[in-house]
């Protein structure tokens, strides 16, 4: 019988609770034998005699935990040869796959800059300043409410404010579709604002803050 | 990141000067169709282009001004021939 030494017991207990021991290989049996005492000593020696009773199982859990620790590079050689491709072609189809993710991350990249100087055409200088190192716009609506857009997205990144530098007394989810830089639906939802106010407020989604109705500021 | 000390130009898009730009946002980045106002079929083309967007949901927003206060405006109608302008086409914002 291979051995099984208890390292783990589930807790808590009670009389009449099953018993799961880990085995040294992290393979989990779970015996059904009935709790008849409440203290770890009794609950252990209690284990170990319903493992002396099914030692054929542990057997094949230590054996199949055995195998579960083989090595991730043993495991990928074997792969292509279940699904009747060669290692090479397997090599080929991987090195693919990551090339065409490094292309379409340096797109992205190229993507965002390129949002980055649009949204920068658009804005002021102190928008921009304030986007740059504060991290948001503030701006009036068109309607006469104020806003922060928040640089961190372009989802709930947009606040209602109370007053210009004031507390948020709202959070909105509105932002164009398809996939957007987030530069570019920042500068789609400034354009809004500053435009239609009440299309954007009938577009998204509001989030009202809670604790500002419990009277309490809302850091910025 | 480094603010630009010049005032953000059509030209620093890419634009040549005294050319419109329609910049259309997606998600490869935004798509800038420039034209002269002097030829005509690049006039013809930024026109059509404008209609194209409007009948397809685009909202149309017109950048003007310098110095402290950009101006952004709607737009519903255009003519190229006015002008070098700064437009900017935009998918309407929906609730995410």
């Amino acid at each position: 019988m291979a051995e099984l030494r208890l390292c783990y017991i589930a807790e808590p207990w009670a009389t009449g609770s099953s018993v799961t021991i880990a085995s040294p290989g992290s393979s989990w049996l779970v015996l059904d034998e009935t709790v008849t005492g409440t203290s770890r000593r009794t609950l252990s020696q209690s284990a170990t005699a319903a493992v002396t009773t099914v030692s054929a199982a542990i057997t094949q859990v230590t054996a199949a935990a055995g195998a579960a620790t083989r090595s991730m590079r043993e495991l990928n050689a074997a792969w292509p040869a279940r699904y009747g491709i060669t290692p090479e072609e397997a090599a080929a189809v991987l090195a693919a796959g990551r090339r065409e993710a490094a292309e379409r991350e340096l797109g992205r990249q190229v993507a965002d800059a390129r949002a980055v100087q649009l949204l920068f055409s658009v804005l002021d200088a102190d928008e921009r300043e304030s986007w740059t190192r504060r991290g948001f716009i503030e701006l009036q609506g068109s309607a006469g409410g104020w806003w922060r857009i928040r640089n961190c997205g372009q989802a709930g990144n947009v606040d209602e404010l109370a007053a210009p530098g004031g507390p948020r007394i709202a959070s909105w989810c509105c932002h164009p579709p398809g996939g957007l830089p987030d530069a570019d639906a920042q500068l789609a939802q400034l354009l809004q604002l500053v435009t239609d106010e009440p299309g954007f407020r009938a577009a998204g989604n509001r989030t009202p803050q809670r604790r500002a109705a419990a009277g309490v500021s809302w850091a910025t | 990141m480094m603010i630009p000390m010049a005032e953000l130009t059509l030209a620093e898009l890419g634009v040549p000067p005294g050319h419109g730009c329609i910049s259309t946002l997606s998600g490869e980045g935004d798509f800038r169709l420039t034209w002269d106002p002097a030829d005509p079929d690049q006039v013809a083309n930024a026109r059509q282009a404008f209609a194209d967007l409007r009948r397809s949901g685009h909202a149309l927003y017109k950048i003007e001004g310098s110095g402290p206060r950009r101006q952004r405006d709607i737009i519903r109608t255009f003519d190229p021939a006015a002008g070098a302008l700064q437009v900017v086409a935009v998918a309407p914002n929906r609730g995410g």
